[in-house]
């Protein structure tokens, strides 16, 4: 070992020695504190590493370790040590790894391999195929990039959750990426004022159930059918039909707050799961009667078979929530707009997503939880990642060409 | 009338039957019949595909059951890809046998919960992140047997040929699986707010990622020098991490509950 060149031993020990310093920089110092490479030190930090690569690549003649760097032979331990440190942490679901040494070490190793040999490669962009070096370059750039610039940027993101209720503009905020317990309330510099909040769901369903357990039991007997709903609907109880004899309780048409959903249906029981499944065969018995799956203001309604076997409508499952609100930001800025799930809007380098809502309350919510992020070195990290995938893209028309 | 996973027997089974003819004439060396064959099983198997997707009124995408349905249309896909690009000729055969294993499994273990799709779920970004997905993990599968071949018969580690048919399908898996990842991460902004939390199933996906980048770097070496056993565990492993990835995790204690990434657990 040791003797050039240098081959995977001796960088199966530089990672090795990564880790054992690593470990003692944690039990020393202990874990990183990203946060502190706020702007401005995020940036010199950079400029400061970028120039130190460059200077390193302009005197690799001189100094081996360099030039072995370079090497395929530094790099497949390197990513090694990458999947290993990344293995752990996997296998641990130790969230800590990120702020430990030894990971950001052997991940600095294969940034500044990255950052190496993309340089040589830029240099000598003209040698050995264009596309080959384009392909080169947008994979191991693209990689350099998003993750320098996504850990570095880290300390400049800003999170906060936002509470706000219907028709009462609210500026202040949690903020959720600082440490300190109790949460720490902001005043954001912009405000929100949520008009209206929905939430549409699916269909009601109907499901059998198990009396005892109270699971769902997926093979019983019995087959149902709607017969007719209520979206809106209140109970009313203890009815009397037609000729006063008194009745079972029931539902009522009731399009207000705190209205649930109910359905009236017909339950038929057959000899098996099976012609239940399919809904052919005799039937042995016949049920009927009011499901409801309740709101915070009535209670949920299951309707008895037998013995065995009940049947309910399960809380309704939300296929959209959005909410309408106008945002006002600095400089006299004001924005409309309906904000759902995977539709965050977009203000004066803040995005708005829509997280929750007052679940007791359900589509009756008259509040709207809001995360709003700000990432200054985000278009940077997408350069990064729009570059590997166009890598990936020249990876895929060229591979197996240049091998014959 | 509606298709629903009653009618996945009569689309299924033709379909393998049509594959396994395919297969049989890519054997045969007859290029036409078998990728005649090969494709009308592919129409064939999509359009339950399809007809599920209009019934369920969401691309068949959350499920394990769906995907698996996935896994099982793209590994003929793959298989042709491969075979029309480089003519091995066991590739059809492999990718049918493997179709067929995720078939039955969905045939006798369906877990297909008529499960509806939640909000999170509900992205432009959703059927290209998971077929991407699919497609690369049908390339991986491809490459699993050649590395099993190669190891279990040692004779033909001196094929250069068979060599070069394991990187093409390493590369072209990877690149595979970099859009996938990448659209999963450009997705996650939009729905989570960022584009790499970290979570159990991100982690993963690094994980098999540079995994098989070991590989293609520790196969840029030097291709002559560089047959030995070594390479065919990484590949092995690499798969490993990949199917950690992909289902393990759902039984990885210390992934559990703190994944966002789980949708069909209830």
């Amino acid at each position: 070992m040791w003797s050039k060149p240098w081959k995977f031993a001796e960088g199966i020990t530089i990672g090795a020695g990564l880790i054992l310093v690593g470990l003692m920089l944690q039990f020393t110092i202990g874990p990183i504190d990203w946060r502190l490479l706020a702007y401005p030190f995020n940036t010199i930090l950079l400029a400061i590493y970028v120039l130190v690569l460059g200077i390193l690549y302009a005197v690799r003649k001189h100094v081996y370790v360099i030039e072995w760097t370079m090497t395929i032979y530094a790099a497949v331990p390197a990513l090694g040590y990458g999947v290993l440190v990344t293995l752990l942490m996997g296998l641990s679901g130790w969230d800590q790894m990120l702020r430990s040494w030894p990971f950001t070490l052997v991940y600095i190793w294969l940034m500044n391999i990255l950052g190496l040999i993309t340089i040589r490669r830029i240099l000598h962009f003209t040698q050995g195929g264009i596309v080959r070096n384009l392909c080169f370059i947008c994979n191991h750039l693209g990689l350099f990039m998003a993750m320098v610039c996504g850990t570095l940027g880290y300390a400049d993101m800003q999170k906060y959750r936002l509470t706000a209720k219907v028709d009462q503009p609210e500026w202040r905020a949690i903020d959720l990426v600082g440490t300190l317990m109790p949460p720490k309330v902001v005043e954001l510099p912009l405000a929100i004022e949520l008009h209206d909040f929905t939430i549409d769901e699916y269909p009601p369903k109907y499901v059998v159930i198990d009396n005892e357990t109270g699971m769902i039991v997926a093979d019983s007997p019995w087959r149902i059918r709607q017969d007719s709903i209520w979206e809106y609907a209140a109970i009313v109880y203890g009815c009397k039909d037609s000729l006063g004899n008194q009745d079972m309780d029931r539902y009522v048409e009731w399009p207000s707050m705190g209205a649930c959903t109910a359905g009236f249906i017909t339950a038929t029981r057959y000899a098996s799961a099976k012609e239940a499944a399919e809904g052919q065969g005799s039937v042995l018995e016949t049920k009927q009667g009011w499901v409801s799956c309740g709101s915070f203001m009535f209670p949920y309604k299951a309707l008895l078979l037998d013995s065995l076997y009940s049947a309910v409508m399960p809380d309704r499952e939300p296929k959209r929530y959005a909410s309408d609100v106008t945002v006002y930001a600095a400089n006299n800025q004001k924005m409309d707009g309906t904000i759902e799930v995977n539709k965050p809007l977009e203000i004066d380098g803040w995005k708005i997503y829509q997280v929750s809502y007052d679940s007791a309350l359900g589509r009756w919510s008259d509040t709207s939880v809001f995360e709003l992020v700000r990432d200054p070195w985000l278009p940077w990290v997408y350069a990064g990642i729009y570059m590997m995938l166009a890598g990936a893209v020249l990876t895929f028309i060229t591979a197996g060409r240049h091998r014959h | 009338m509606l298709i629903s996973w009653q009618h996945f027997p009569y689309f299924a089974i033709p379909s393998v039957l049509l594959w396994a003819l395919g297969a049989y004439y890519s054997f045969r060396e007859k290029k036409t019949l078998t990728a005649t064959f090969t494709l009308l099983g592919i129409v064939l198997f999509f359009a339950f595909i399809c007809g599920l997707w209009i019934s369920l009124e969401r691309p068949p995408l959350r499920t394990m059951g769906e995907t698996r349905l996935w896994y099982s249309f793209f590994l003929p896909v793959a298989g042709i890809i491969t075979w029309s690009r480089w003519k091995y000729r066991w590739i059809l055969s492999f990718s049918t046998i493997l179709a067929l294993v995720f078939i039955c499994v969905n045939l006798f273990k369906p877990e297909i919960h008529n499960t509806t799709l939640m909000p999170a779920l509900q992205s432009p970004w959703f059927a290209p992140h998971v077929i991407v997905y699919m497609f690369c993990y049908a390339l991986f599968g491809a490459a699993l047997a050649v590395a099993l071949y190669l190891l279990f018969v040692p004779t033909k580690r001196d094929d250069e040929n068979i060599w070069n048919m394991l990187d093409n399908l390493v590369y072209v898996g990877l690149s595979f699986m970099t859009i996938g990842m990448l659209f999963g991460a450009l997705w996650a902004k939009e729905a989570w707010g960022h584009y790499w939390a970290w979570d159990p199933k991100e982690t993963w996906a690094g994980i098999t990622w540079l995994s098989f980048l070991v590989y293609i770097h520790y196969r840029q070496l030097s291709r002559n020098a560089f047959r030995s056993k070594v390479a065919i565990f990484m590949v092995i492993i690499s798969f490993c991490c990949l199917q950690m990835c992909w289902w393990g995790i759902n039984y990885l204690p210390s992934a559990q509950g703190k994944s966002v990434h789980t949708y069909n657990m209830k």
